[in-house]
C-alpha cells in the first residue's frame, strides 16, 4: 500500500509539472507580475480532495522544486514558494471548514492568497512600496483563475472522484459533490 | 447549515473584493494622472531620476544588473513623456509588455532585475537625487 502511495504521489508530481512548465512556456495574459492562470493549482485542489494537505504539501514543495530547475531561475523559486504554501494553508484550513461541496470557493481563496504570498515576497525582496499598487489587478486575477481551476477540480472530481481516493476508505461516503 | 452560512459569508467577501479592486483597477487604468518625474530604483537605489517633460526627443539607456546569481540588462526608452523598458533579457519579459507609461499608479517592474520604475509628480521627487537625465 505504501508504494501504491508513492507512486501516486510521484505521478500526481509528474502531472503537476507537466502543466507548470507547459503554462509557464505560454506568453503572460497581462503584462503584470504574477498575473496567471495557476492551472498547476488544480493538482493542489485535486489532492485535497482526494487525500490530504500533507500529500497536496508533498506534491507543492516537489514541484516548484523541480518546476524552478526546469522552467525558471533562482529568484521564481523564492516567489512560487511564498505564493504556493501561503496559498495550499489558506485553501486546507478553508477546505477543513467549508468542506468539498465549496471546492470552488476553496479555490478562490487560495488563488488570492497565493498573489497576496508572492506580492509579500516582492515586497521583501524589491523592498519597495510601489508595487502595492498590483494588488487590486492580483486580487482580480486570483479571483478569476481561481474560479477556473476550481470549476476544474471540481467536474474532474465529480466525474472521476470515487475512483481516485488513494488515502482510506473513511471518507467515501461523503465524497458526492455537486 | 453552519457550512453554508461561512461559505455565503466568504461569497460575500469575495464579491465585495471584487467590486472594489474592480473601481480601482478602472481608475488605475482609465484615470490615471501623468507624472513629471520617473525613479528609477534597483535593489531600493535611486539610480536614475529622469525629467520626462524635458525629453523632446527619444533617449535610451541600458541598466546592467548583476548580483551573485543573476546577470542581466534593461534598456530603458524615453520617449513623449512616458517611460519603458524596450529590452531586456530577463526570462518572462514582463517588463518589456508592460510598454511606455507616464502614469503614477501603475509602476514598471522586472522582479528578476530588482528593477523598479515608479513614475511621481514634482512634489514627491526626493530632494538628494543623484543625478537627473535630459535632452
Amino acid at each position: 500500500m505504501k508504494t501504491k502511495h508513492l507512486t501516486l504521489l510521484a505521478m500526481y508530481t509528474t502531472i503537476a509539472l507537466t502543466i507548470f512548465v507547459v503554462e509557464s512556456a505560454l506568453p503572460p495574459l497581462l503584462p503584470i507580475p504574477g498575473v496567471k492562470l495557476g492551472l498547476a493549482n488544480i493538482v493542489t485542489l485535486w489532492l485535497l480532495l482526494c487525500s490530504d494537505w500533507k500529500d497536496a504539501l508533498w506534491v507543492l514543495i516537489l514541484r516548484i522544486v523541480l518546476g524552478s530547475i526546469f522552467a525558471g531561475q533562482v529568484l521564481s523559486f523564492a516567489y512560487s514558494l511564498s505564493g504556493g504554501l501561503l496559498c495550499l494553508a489558506a485553501m486546507a484550513i478553508l477546505h477543513h471548514f467549508l468542506g468539498k461541496k465549496q471546492i470552488v470557493l476553496t479555490s478562490i481563496l487560495g488563488a488570492v492568497f497565493h498573489n497576496i504570498g508572492q506580492l509579500l515576497m516582492a515586497f521583501f525582496i524589491l523592498q519597495s512600496l510601489s508595487i502595492i499598487s498590483y494588488l487590486p489587478v492580483l486580487f482580480i486575477s486570483g479571483i478569476a483563475a481561481g474560479t477556473f481551476t476550481g470549476l476544474c477540480a471540481k467536474y474532474t472530481y465529480k466525474r472521476m472522484g470515487r475512483l481516485m481516493h488513494f488515502k482510506s476508505d473513511s471518507n467515501r461516503k461523503n465524497d458526492v459533490i455537486n | 447549515m453552519k457550512k453554508d452560512f461561512a461559505g455565503n459569508i466568504l461569497k460575500i467577501t469575495i464579491g465585495v473584493i471584487f467590486v472594489i479592486s474592480l473601481i480601482v483597477v478602472i481608475r488605475q487604468f482609465f484615470f490615471s494622472t501623468s507624472g513629471t518625474y520617473a525613479l528609477i530604483y534597483q535593489d531600493n537605489v535611486l539610480l536614475h531620476k529622469i525629467d520626462l517633460t524635458k525629453t523632446s526627443e527619444s533617449m535610451e539607456f541600458t541598466i546592467d544588473y548583476n548580483s551573485d546569481t543573476v546577470t542581466g540588462y534593461n534598456t530603458i526608452c524615453v520617449k513623449d513623456g512616458a517611460i519603458g523598458i524596450v529590452d531586456a533579457d530577463c526570462p518572462d519579459k514582463v517588463c518589456e509588455h508592460m510598454g511606455m507609461t507616464s502614469s503614477t499608479h501603475f509602476p514598471i517592474t522586472c522582479l528578476p532585475h530588482k528593477l523598479v520604475i515608479q513614475i511621481v509628480d514634482d512634489s514627491e521627487v526626493p530632494s538628494d537625487s543623484p543625478d537627473i537625465i535630459s535632452h
